[in-house]
């Protein structure tokens, strides 16, 4: 088991914007044992869960499976807290359990998610293997387990560590064949709900599967950098990473007075204009790209129209972010304001 | 071993990857030639095409059998129209692309414009109610990246779309469903083989897969 944290090295680097971030090669010497165990989670797939599935669909109205889907995911509220806590994601933690109280409350023990649609607060989805990719643990060799799926070193881990905070792992462990079958129960509610998604992807794929150990590691490998867009669908956060990560990782040529550090993620920007008429922005930005700037275009739905916000990335100190935004007031930009 | 499957519901958003595509294959960005500046705002073009897929998918007197392959040539020319096939290839063969003839890559796009073709839009049959919402757009330089959520069955599943401006014309060169990238998941397959085979043997599978697909 070699756990290879240099494969992390890479990630220091932002991809370029529009770009794929390199995940480097999968590491995989057990192929052909992976390989047979996804051979036999195939035919468990068609043998075993899509007619007990199908069979159980046939009974049980839509409507309620989504609400046990969702009261289980309810459940599991604890391994997204704690795991934002870890990363440091204090907001996040803080949104997770006040879904959790929420949902747990008013949602009716988690069968329904007022959180999100009565509050507007979306799922901050971390668990244990995303925390030890944030602190830089490299995933290690490729596992495709029997029953379970996709896996690796790391998120095996850090399956085995969450397990303490979910509250089915109690039911499992003073009564293993309970624990058995509510994960039975889930696995067939869960399928119900998503049935053709298995067969959709192994007829895309022409190796189904290098197709889903790739697909595995793009999706965790994204989840860990939290570059995956959430459900925010609101005008401009700060908060918003995803973003900001395709948006802002060219610096641009900026004065050489400036940081020249690669920008990361917390950088300050100067927000030069906003406005709703598409036309206006473009035409501004066209003025920034003649000044050697680089700007980027942003645009959030926001009641029924669009609005366009066009920011220059401005370097690591706010000291120097000021500068450029005085800069731009002086080049004609009067609203140009430093933003973070 | 329940430890595992307690935690699996979470990780298992990839698998959407691939069902979602078929919507977003075939969602792509239109834009009808009016060729005014790149002033083209990418949102409103993915936008527009993806109201007009999704009404011809809810238009009751195409659904019919009958009118099937009508529908379905409906959403391929718009599609065609809005993807750069070429571009994906490229990006999808990666270094494998340098080196072979222009007979050898004229084929390759053929047979993988044909795969992403017949595997995903044929897969529009199934289209049951989903809805797209568009959140933002980042744009830098040439390129686009549009921000939408399909939403299905009450979850929510992120889908940028990646453009490419081609002489003041938008395209699409990559569709990334929950984190997983398209033309990345492919180059993974593509190398996968080219590891152990010759480029003859990729066409071939292609040709395979292709000729499969067109069976059913």
């Amino acid at each position: 088991m070699t756990l290879a944290a240099g494969q992390e090295a890479a990630f220091d680097d932002e991809p370029a914007f529009g770009e794929e971030r390199d995940i480097g090669l999968a590491s995989d010497p057990l192929e052909p044992m992976n390989r047979v165990f996804f051979h036999f989670n195939d035919k468990l797939y068609f043998w075993v869960l899509k007619p007990a599935s199908q069979g159980y669909a046939y009974f049980i109205a839509e409507d309620i499976r989504m609400c046990v889907r969702s009261f289980w995911r309810n459940l599991l509220a604890p391994v997204r807290i704690v795991n934002n806590l870890l990363q440091g994601k204090v907001v996040d933690s803080g949104v997770e359990t006040a879904r959790f109280v929420i949902n747990s409350t008013f949602g009716i023990a988690g069968l329904a998610d007022p959180a999100k649609k009565e509050f507007g607060l979306s799922p901050r989805d971390e668990d244990l293997g995303q925390t030890m990719g944030v602190y830089g643990l490299g995933e290690g060799i490729y596992f495709c387990w029997p029953f379970f799926g996709p896996s690796n070193v790391r998120d095996t881990i850090g399956l085995a560590g969450d397990f303490f905070l979910s509250p089915v792992s109690y039911i499992a462990m003073s009564d293993a064949g309970a624990g058995v079958s509510i994960r039975a129960g889930q696995e067939v509610n869960n399928t119900s709900l998503t049935l053709g998604d298995y067969e959709d992807f192994k007829e895309s794929a022409i190796d189904p599967y290098v197709a889903l150990r790739d697909a595995y590691r793009q999706y965790r490998q994204k989840k860990i950098h939290d570059v995956a867009v959430g459900s925010d669908s609101v005008y401009i956060s700060s908060a918003d990473k995803a973003e900001k990560t395709y948006a802002q990782n060219k610096t641009g040529p900026l004065p050489p007075e400036m940081d020249s550090a690669p920008v990361s993620a917390d950088d300050f920007f100067v927000r030069v204009g906003a406005s709703s008429d598409s036309e206006t922005v473009l035409r501004m930005r066209q003025t920034l790209l003649a000044m050697n700037k680089e700007p980027v275009v942003k645009v959030y739905a926001r009641g029924g129209h669009n609005i366009y916000a066009l920011e220059v990335p401005a370097g690591k100190k706010f000291e120097f972010a000021k500068q450029e935004a005085k800069r731009l007031c002086a080049a004609g930009f009067s609203e140009a304001k430093v933003g973070q | 071993m329940i430890v595992e499957a307690e935690m699996k519901n979470g990780n298992m958003g990839y698998l959407k990857f691939f069902l979602v595509i078929i919507l977003t294959v075939a969602l792509p960005v239109m834009y009808q030639g009016s060729s005014c500046a790149a002033a083209t705002d990418p949102v409103v073009f993915v936008k527009d095409a993806v109201d007009e897929i999704i009404s011809i998918l809810q238009d009751e007197k195409l659904a019919v059998p009958a009118r099937r392959v009508e529908r379905k040539n409906r959403v391929v020319t718009i599609v065609e129209k809005k993807f750069d096939f070429r571009e994906m290839s490229m990006r999808a063969l990666a270094k494998n692309w340098q080196g072979r003839s222009p007979a050898e890559q004229d084929r390759f796009v053929f047979l993988f414009k044909t795969l992403l073709e017949n595997t995903y839009i044929a897969k529009i049959e199934t289209y049951s109610g989903e809805k797209v919402v568009f959140k933002k757009a980042a744009v830098q330089g040439n390129k686009a990246i549009v921000y939408s959520d399909l939403i299905r069955k009450d979850v929510e599943t992120p889908v940028n779309y990646k453009l490419k401006n081609h002489d003041n014309r938008w395209l699409v060169y990559d569709v990334e469903v929950e984190g997983v990238s398209l033309v990345n998941n492919y180059r993974t397959q593509f190398a996968s083989i080219l590891g152990k085979e010759d480029f003859a043997g990729l066409i071939a599978k292609l040709e395979e897969k292709v000729r499969k697909e067109e069976i059913k």
